[in-house]
């Protein structure tokens, strides 16, 4: 599974102790807009961001690899980028909630695509679960501050434009059309 | 002169090494006592070190010995413990008026009993009496001192003092130079933790032994150990915060009684962005060639000749030096062209040194026909002891009182006259570091170079309203340098909201910057506060008394009562060591004893705890206007956030099951 191996990786660079060269920062090396996101500030968000990632990864995996590519890939490049031309304030940028975001949306947009009609329970946990996780982003974004105490540690401030890319993300990947990468593709998309 | 000040620095790192840290009989004939082990454990959290010393000595004597240890005082620091330990007894220390102290240990020690005394010798060192030192047997002393330690241009950086600073004081440099070599080890184990992450940290001197531990992002160990050490160099460790930390305040607070005041440290890392000075200024370099400075005269050259030539078309220069009288080297300032850049150059390369030293004869020069449109800095280097001339601290204030100049003093080594550069910087606005020999350029140079180069705030001053506070740091600051802390220690009644204001001129406009925080009614995390707070305040008056602000009478009053309140020893009280039963004959409260058991128990708690955020204006901070600083940022999954996920990823396992379960039937 890609998810594990990703996951492999990103505990891997935590216990080899977050390198600063591969966290995103400007005018840093370009691969770091892709290791950015396995390296991380705090053991909390560590923890977080992968206990997250694995069931999300898992689920979408499952059901579209494709569309799982798709969202990691284009998150991972959006969410530093998004970070470099419109978060001027942010020096350095570490973690893996950008992708899960994407993975988020992501999931949610498969299971209501696959949602067999006259299944309201499901359709209202998808869009509880939707306004939950928008909303917040949402209200962070607008405020500009965290509605929680950020556990990323002292300095470190937690960057909701990177969950709103990322979910922007997750939601252009299942919108797109079909693409057929046969060499990764077991199962169809939701669409 | 910011470039001349920047290469000072370079002077203070060529100098001769002598030992401290010894146990040596009190009678001459003796054999020297030997140190077997010597184990430092320092502690940094919370903006303060805890320091804990521990040794054993070995006397190689046929007889049993009195011994005195000497231990460079180190900067701010209030010692507070001290241990005992002979054959089976456990001595302990408790604070009592300096006289009385050492009126029950010479009882105790003539009594033939064992005993121990701790005494503060002005600015230059502790000393610690212990009797009977036992002939062939070991003693082992322990003792514990704190001391603030704030982070300057987001580096931080401990000292603990080991060597002597080569001074003109020859009953100093009799002192210290007595076996310093330790048998078997030599050991450290420093715990750091910061709330901030940390980016590096580094030891001078050691990058080949010491072991560093990164824990986590603000969490690091290290350990030395080494064998047969000479304990001739200090031990000096720097740890830089990630870079472009946001402006912020900070707040740590001891009130463990609801009904009783508490006492605070807050600490504001200014985060507005204070731009480099671009016009033309000028700067006096006043350097001391005194006969102590023989072996770093050359070091002095090297460093003036690099400020020299870093100097920028605009900037003037001038350089006096001193030691018995002060000379005008170069006759008043000339301008920083190339060919008098050269031309200096060369000269000082060849000064020599001399034998006394004249502080107030180089400053009265370097204040001489300043030119009223320029703004002036003086540069002040040193190493020693004023001891020709006009000693007198008042005088020196006076003297500067009457200029509009700013002095950056760099005082090398560790018996430098720290309380008279105090009050030198603290009359002209200015700053003064203590640079040990040990210290390397490079982070000297990261401490200094961003305040001297730079705008400063003016007549800053600090306010706190809605909670009330009381015996406090001055509100009035002066002027705030790029990169520094304003670190205010004081007492508060009640708990509540309070609103604290930093008002200050920048490029002469008002500014204000203002947040709002609780200070907690009850807090019993930090009792060590109550020392530090102490201290601040006991350091306070001391430069005042300096300085002729209040009369010495009235100010030593004030040090010995906080002194003895605080268990803190002072240059009017000292530590008397005795078994409990002596104390108790003796009449002597155990008031240290109730202290250092309030202190253990919160460091045990705080042992075991993750790092505890003391940011209080996190929610709306007070620099948020000031956007010069970058910050470090993460997408962050909290627990509402990873909850719906985690739900959203159940359902789609649950929706997939029953798609399973509904393929398996049909």
């Amino acid at each position: 599974m890609i998810t594990l191996l990703l996951a492999a990786l990103a505990a891997a660079a935590t216990l080899l102790g977050n390198a600063p060269a591969l966290a995103f920062a400007r005018g840093a090396a370009p691969w770091t807009v892709v290791t950015c996101h396995f390296v991380h500030w705090s053991t909390d968000q560590f923890l977080w961001g992968l206990a997250v990632f694995i069931p999300l990864g898992i689920a979408c995996e499952r059901r579209s690899r494709t569309r799982y590519l798709l969202a990691l890939s284009g998150s991972a490049v959006a969410v530093p980028l998004a970070i470099g031309a419109l978060a001027p304030a942010i020096g350095s940028y570490r973690g893996l909630s950008g992708l899960d975001s994407a993975l988020f949306a992501l999931l949610a947009c498969l299971l209501t695509s696959e949602r067999r009609s006259g299944e309201r329970a499901t359709l209202f946990l998808i869009l509880a679960a939707g306004l939950g996780f928008g909303g917040k982003i949402a209200y962070e974004l607008f405020t500009g501050s965290p509605m929680f105490a950020s556990e990323l540690g002292a300095g470190i401030v937690p960057v909701p434009l990177a969950h709103a890319v990322g979910a922007i993300a997750g939601v252009a990947a299942a919108f797109a059309p079909p693409i057929n990468f046969a060499f990764l593709t077991r199962r169809t998309a939701c669409s | 002169m910011r470039r001349f000040a920047l290469s000072a620095l370079a002077i203070l790192t060529a100098l001769s090494a002598q030992a401290a840290g010894t146990l040596k009989p009190t009678s001459s004939p003796d054999l020297p006592i030997q140190i077997k082990k010597h184990h430092l454990a320092v502690v940094i959290n919370n903006g303060w070190a805890r320091s804990e010393v521990t040794q054993v000595f070995t006397n190689p004597n046929d007889k049993d010995l009195e011994a005195i240890y000497t231990f460079p005082l180190p900067k701010s620091a209030s010692l507070s413990e001290m241990t005992i330990w002979a054959g089976e007894k456990e001595l302990n220390g408790e604070v009592v008026e300096a006289k009385e102290a050492r009126r029950v240990y010479e009882e105790e020690r003539d009594a033939g009993n064992d005993a121990g005394l701790a005494e503060k010798d002005s600015y230059q060192k502790f000393s610690f009496a212990v009797s009977p030192v036992k002939a062939h047997a070991d003693t082992k002393v322990r003792f514990v001192y704190y001391q603030p330690l704030p982070i300057d241009t987001g580096i931080g950086r401990y000292v603990y003092p080991l060597e002597e600073g080569g001074t003109d004081d020859p009953a100093a440099s009799q002192f210290w130079t007595r076996n310093a070599k330790v048998e078997e080890h030599f050991t450290v184990d420093v715990e750091l933790k910061s709330e901030w992450p940390v980016d590096d940290v580094r030891i001078p001197g050691a990058t080949q032994d010491a072991k560093i531990t990164k824990v986590d992002a603000g969490h690091y160990k290290v350990a030395i150990d080494r064998e047969g050490a000479e304990l001739g160099k200090d031990f000096i460790l720097y740890y830089r915060l990630v870079d472009n930390l946001p402006g912020r305040v900070e707040l740590v607070t001891y009130k463990p009684d609801a009904n009783k005041p508490g006492t605070f440290m807050l600490v504001v890392t200014p985060g507005m962005d204070l731009q480099p000075i671009k016009n033309g200024a000028d700067y006096t370099f006043v350097l001391d060639v005194s006969g102590s400075m023989a072996s770093k005269l050359q070091t002095l050259a090297a460093g003036v000749s690099k400020a020299l030539g870093q100097m920028k078309p605009g900037d003037r220069f001038r350089i006096v030096t001193f030691s018995d009288n002060a000379r005008d080297l170069t006759n008043g300032f000339v301008d920083a062209s190339p060919q008098n850049v050269a031309a200096w150059t060369e000269a000082v390369g060849k000064l020599h040194t001399e034998s006394g030293t004249n502080v107030y004869a180089g400053l009265q020069i370097a204040l001489d026909k300043l030119d009223d449109d320029r703004a002036t800095s003086i540069v002040l280097v040193t190493d020693g002891v004023t001891n020709q001339g006009i000693v007198d601290p008042k005088e020196f204030r006076a003297l500067l009182k009457k200029y509009d100049v700013r002095v950056f003093g760099f005082l090398m080594g560790n018996s430098a006259n720290w309380p008279l550069m105090r009050v030198i910087a603290d009359a002209t606005g200015g700053f003064y570091q203590a640079v040990s020999n040990d210290d390397d350029i490079v982070g000297s140079i990261m401490l200094a170079k961003s305040k001297i180069t730079s705008e400063c705030l003016h007549d800053a001053t600090l306010k706190i309203s809605g909670v009330e506070t009381f015996d406090k740091t001055d509100e009035l600051l002066g002027k705030v340098y790029r990169g520094q802390q304003l670190v205010v220690f004081g007492r508060y009644k009640q708990g509540g909201t309070a609103n604290v204001t930093l008002a200050a001129k920048l490029t002469g406009k008002d500014e204000t910057y203002k947040a709002t925080f609780d200070f907690p009614n009850v807090d019993a995390s930090n009792p060590e506060l109550e020392r530090l707070w102490a201290l601040d305040r006991i350091e306070d008056t001391q430069t005042k008394i300096d300085g002729g602000v209040i009369v010495e009478d009235e100010g030593k009053s004030t040090i010995q009562n906080l002194g003895l309140q605080y268990q803190l020893v002072t240059d009017y009280t000292s530590m008397v060591v005795l078994s409990d039963a002596d104390f108790t004959k003796h009449g002597i409260e155990r008031n240290n004893q109730k202290r250092v058991a309030a202190e253990h128990a919160a460091q045990t708690a705080r042992a075991s705890q993750p790092i505890v955020s003391h940011h209080v204006d996190k929610q709306q901070p007070m620099f948020n206007g000031g956007k010069s600083h970058s910050l470090g940022g993460g997408g962050a999954i909290d627990p509402i956030s990873g909850t719906i996920a985690l739900t959203l990823a159940a359902a789609a396992w649950a929706a997939r099951q029953k798609k399973k379960e509904g393929g398996d039937a049909s």
